[in-house]
C-alpha cells in the first residue's frame, strides 16, 4: 500500500514519510486511545503539530487549527454521522480537514476553533468519557442530542461538510459506483446505459433503438 | 451581424429575461422585423462552459441571489434561502430543465368548471382553451424538436426507464415510453443528437436538450433586429403619467444604472422575479405595483404538487447513466376523484448523481439508515412525482419587509402551503411510486420530499376578467395595455404537466398579438 502524507494543503509532504521502522513521536495517550477505537485511523501529536493517522501508516494528514483529540473525535463524528463500512477513514479524515481549514482561515480563529471544541467536549461529556470509545448506537444518541440541542451549529457544521464535501469526493464517488462526467468519453451511449440485463428490454415502440445501433 | 440598440430608442420591445417564454417571443418578434432589446440578469454560458459536475454547476447556473421562505412547505425547514431551483443565466431555466414537452389535456383549460368548487383553492378557468393553443403547441413541438412529434422517434430508454417500464407493466399501467422530450433522437437544427450524457439538469453539452441559450437567442441574433444585454438585471419598470410604461431602469454588467426606453415591455423572468418586479415597480401612481389593481400581483403561487420515489434494489442500475428524465408514465395524470384528489399527476424518471442524492434523498438526515440507502446508490432507480396543486390566495411572492438585495430592493418572500389537495395526491403518488419498483422486486423504497421548486407558476395569473387576474389571454396586462408577462407566472392553473411547453407555445401566440398590435398602433 501506498504510503500517501498529505500536508495542510493537501500537497505530498516529502518531508516525513512513514517508511516502514522509521522514528515516529506518537503521544502516548493517542496510542492507548486508538487501542479501543474501532476504527484503524488515529489522531497524534508530532512535533507539536496534529495528524490523523491511517491503519497501518497507510496515510497520514497534518491538520492546522485541531488538537488530537478534536481531529480524532470529529473524525469519529464524520462516520458516526453518515457511516459506510465500504470507504475507508482517508475519505472522512479529508472532510474534517475542510472543517480545519475553514477555521485555520477565519478572521476570528479562536471563535471558529471553540466552536469544535465545545462541540467535542460537549459530545465527550455525552459519552461519560470519550465519544470515540462509544457503540454506533450509543454515538447516534450523543449525536441526536447535539442535532436536537438549542444551538445545533456544531452539528450542522460537520454534517453540512458531510453532505456538501464528502459525498462531492470523486475517490468517494468511484467507491459507490457513481461514474460522473461522461462527456469526454463520449457520453454513456458506448458505455452501458442500457446495459441493465435481469429485467426484460422494454419494446421498441416503448424505448427505440438508439440511431445507427 | 449583432445589432446594438440606444439607451433613448423608445421604439424597441424590452423583454426582461431570456428563457423559454422570453427567448421564444424575443426570437419570433425580432423575426416579424421588430427591433427587441433582450435584458437578462445572467451570464452568457456556452455548451464549452457547462460544467458536468452538479455543485459547480449549480454555483454557475443557478438563481442564488437571496430570498426568503414562509408557510408550511418543507422545503421552508430545508432549503430556507432556496425556495426555488431555477436559473440565473442566458437561457433561463432551459439551460437546466429536463426537457419534458407535455401538452396541457383538454380540461385542464377549465378545472374551475370540471372540478367543482373545492374549499380554500383559488380555482379559475383559463381564458382560453386547449384548441386556441393547439396550433401553437404544433409550432413549439417542431421548434423544440420534441420526440414522438413531427416524425422524429423516441429517445432509447436507459437503465432508470427500464425498470420504471417493467414495473409499470406489472402494476397494469398502459401508457409508459420514454417521453416527448426537447432532446434530439436525430441530428436537427443544427442541434447534435443525444449521447446520454447524464447531465440533464447541468446544461447539455451536446447542445441535444433544446435550450433558448444556442436555439432562439442567436437566431434572433442573425435577424439584425436583436440586442442580448447579459448580467444586466432589471430593477424597475418605468411608467409616465398616462400609465403606459416608458422603459426599464437596470443594473449592467458594470454595476452602473441605465435606462432602456421602450414602447412594449414583456416581463419573463419566472413566477418568482416576474412579480417582485412589478411590485418593486411601484410609484405614486401605481402605490401597490405595476399592473396590480386587482391585488392578484404574486398571489396564487403554484409549485407543482411534487415528490420522490427512489427504490433500492439487489442488481445494479447505474441511473446516472443516461437523460435524467428518461422516460414516463402518464396513466395518473386524468382527473379521477375516486382516488381522493382532483387533477392527475405523471410519474417520469429521474436520477440525481451521488453529491446531490446526499443532499436531496432525504434532507437533514443522517446515521445507519440514511447510510443504508446511499450505499445502494450504484442498485437505485428514481422517478419524480409531478401534478397540479391547487392554486390558493394565501400562497404567494411578496417582497420581504426587511431584506434587500444587493441593490438595495427588497427580496422575495416565498410563502406556500400544501392544500389538503396536494397532500392527497402526493400520497397517492408515493403508493404508487413504490408500487412500480416493489412490483419488480425493490429491497426498498424511500419517499422523497419535494426539491426547491422547478415549476414555479401562476403569480400573474391569466383571468378573463380583471379583477381575477393580472394578464389577459394575451398575456397583456389587464391594467396597462404596453405591458406584458411571457413567464409560466400566466398560468391561470398548473395541469399536472412539465410547464416549459405551454410557456412556449404561450409565448409564440403571444407574439402574434404583440406584432398585430404594434402594426395596428394600438400599442
Amino acid at each position: 500500500m501506498a504510503h500517501t502524507v498529505l500536508d495542510r494543503r493537501g500537497d505530498r509532504a516529502p518531508s516525513l514519510t512513514f517508511a516502514e521502522g522509521a522514528p515516529l513521536v506518537v503521544d502516548r495517550r493517542a496510542v492507548l486511545k486508538s487501542a479501543f477505537s474501532a476504527i484503524g485511523a488515529y489522531a497524534v501529536t508530532v512535533s507539536g503539530a496534529t495528524w490523523l493517522v491511517g491503519p497501518g501508516k497507510a496515510w497520514a494528514m497534518e491538520f492546522a487549527a485541531f488538537d488530537e483529540e478534536t481531529a480524532g473525535t470529529l473524525l469519529q463524528m464524520a462516520r458516526a454521522l453518515y457511516p459506510h463500512d465500504k470507504v475507508g477513514d482517508a475519505h472522512y479524515a479529508t472532510a474534517v480537514r475542510a472543517l480545519d481549514d475553514a477555521v485555520a482561515g477565519s478572521e476570528d480563529k479562536d471563535a471558529a476553533l471553540k466552536v469544535y471544541t465545545d462541540g467535542v467536549a460537549r459530545l465527550n461529556d455525552a459519552a461519560g468519557g470519550s465519544f470515540i470509545d462509544l457503540d454506533a448506537d450509543a454515538k447516534e444518541a450523543a449525536l441526536q442530542a447535539e442535532a436536537d440541542s438549542e444551538d445545533p451549529g456544531f452539528f450542522q457544521a460537520v454534517r453540512g461538510q458531510m453532505v456538501n464535501g464528502f459525498y462531492n469526493d470523486p475517490e468517494v464517488w468511484k467507491i459507490f459506483g457513481y461514474q460522473g462526467a461522461s462527456f469526454d468519453e463520449g457520453g454513456y451511449i458506448l458505455r452501458g446505459f442500457d446495459d441493465l440485463s435481469w429485467l426484460p428490454a422494454p419494446p421498441d415502440e416503448a424505448s427505440p433503438p438508439v440511431q445507427d445501433a | 451581424m449583432v445589432r446594438t440598440f440606444d439607451h433613448n430608442d423608445d421604439s424597441v420591445v424590452v423583454i426582461i429575461g431570456s428563457g423559454a417564454g422570453g427567448g421564444s417571443l424575443g426570437h419570433e418578434l425580432a423575426t416579424r422585423g421588430i427591433n427587441v432589446v433582450m435584458l437578462e440578469a445572467g451570464a452568457r454560458q456556452s455548451t464549452d462552459s457547462y460544467v458536468n459536475d452538479e455543485w459547480a454547476s449549480f454555483v454557475q447556473l443557478a438563481w442564488l441571489d437571496p430570498r426568503t421562505t414562509a408557510g408550511e412547505w418543507r422545503v421552508a425547514k430545508d432549503f430556507s434561502g432556496l425556495p426555488a431551483w431555477i436559473c440565473k443565466t442566458v437561457g433561463g431555466s432551459t439551460t437546466h430543465w429536463a426537457g419534458a414537452s407535455l401538452r396541457f389535456q383538454e380540461h385542464e383549460f377549465r378545472v374551475a368548471t370540471e372540478y367543482g368548487e373545492i374549499e380554500g383553492a383559488s380555482l379559475l378557468d383559463w381564458p382560453i382553451t386547449l384548441a386556441d393553443l393547439e396550433p401553437y403547441y404544433a409550432k413549439a413541438e417542431d421548434k423544440l424538436g420534441v420526440t414522438r412529434t413531427n416524425g422524429i422517434p423516441g429517445l432509447p430508454g436507459n437503465n432508470n426507464f427500464n425498470v420504471m417500464y417493467n414495473g409499470a407493466m406489472k402494476l397494469g399501467y398502459k401508457d409508459c415510453h420514454t417521453g416527448r422530450m426537447a432532446i434530439n433522437s436525430r441530428d436537427r437544427d443544427d442541434r447534435a443528437s443525444c449521447k446520454q450524457l447524464g447531465f440533464c439538469f447541468q446544461g447539455c453539452k451536446m447542445g441535444a436538450k433544446w435550450s433558448t441559450l444556442y436555439s432562439e437567442i442567436p437566431k434572433a441574433e442573425e435577424t439584425a433586429n436583436f440586442e442580448l444585454r447579459a448580467e444586466c438585471q432589471a430593477l424597475k419598470i418605468l411608467h409616465d403619467e398616462t400609465g403606459k410604461v416608458t422603459g426599464v431602469l437596470y443594473v449592467d454588467a458594470d454595476g452602473n444604472q441605465q435606462r432602456q426606453r421602450a414602447r412594449v415591455v414583456a416581463v419573463a423572468g419566472n413566477s418568482i422575479e416576474s412579480p417582485r418586479l412589478l411590485l418593486n415597480s411601484e410609484s405614486a401612481k401605481f402605490p401597490d405595483g405595476l399592473a396590480n389593481s386587482s391585488g392578484q400581483v404574486g398571489k396564487n403561487y403554484m409549485r407543482h404538487m411534487t415528490g420522490s420515489v427512489y427504490a433500492g434494489f439487489e442488481e445494479p442500475v447505474h441511473m446516472f447513466r443516461g437523460t435524467t428524465m428518461a422516460g414516463i408514465i402518464t396513466d395518473e395524470s386524468i382527473h379521477d376523484p375516486s382516488r381522493g384528489f382532483a387533477g392527475g399527476y405523471e410519474m417520469e424518471t429521474l436520477s440525481l448523481g451521488l453529491p446531490f442524492m446526499a443532499a436531496f434523498l432525504e434532507p437533514g438526515d443522517w446515521g445507519r439508515g440514511f447510510a443504508g440507502m446511499m450505499d445502494d446508490y450504484a442498485h437505485m432507480a428514481g422517478m419524480w412525482l409531478v401534478g397540479e396543486d391547487m392554486p390558493q390566495e394565501s400562497n404567494a411572492v411578496t417582497l420581504d419587509p426587511d431584506m434587500k438585495d444587493a441593490h438595495g430592493l427588497p427580496v422575495p418572500k416565498v410563502t406556500f402551503t400544501d392544500h389538503p389537495n396536494d397532500i392527497a395526491m402526493r400520497e397517492h403518488a408515493y403508493k404508487q411510486g413504490s408500487a412500480v419498483y416493489d412490483a419488480v422486486g425493490a429491497k426498498w423504497t424511500h419517499h422523497t420530499p419535494p426539491y426547491p421548486s422547478t415549476h414555479n407558476l401562476g403569480t400573474n395569473r391569466m383571468s378573463e376578467k380583471a379583477g381575477d387576474g393580472v394578464v389577459n389571454q394575451w398575456g397583456q396586462t389587464h391594467d396597462i395595455k404596453n405591458l406584458f408577462v411571457s413567464d409560466g407566472s400566466v398560468f391561470t392553473t398548473g395541469g399536472a404537466e412539465n410547464p416549459t411547453l405551454t410557456i412556449v407555445s404561450l409565448a409564440l401566440r403571444q407574439a402574434d398579438y404583440i406584432a398585430e398590435q404594434m402594426g395596428k398602433n394600438e400599442i
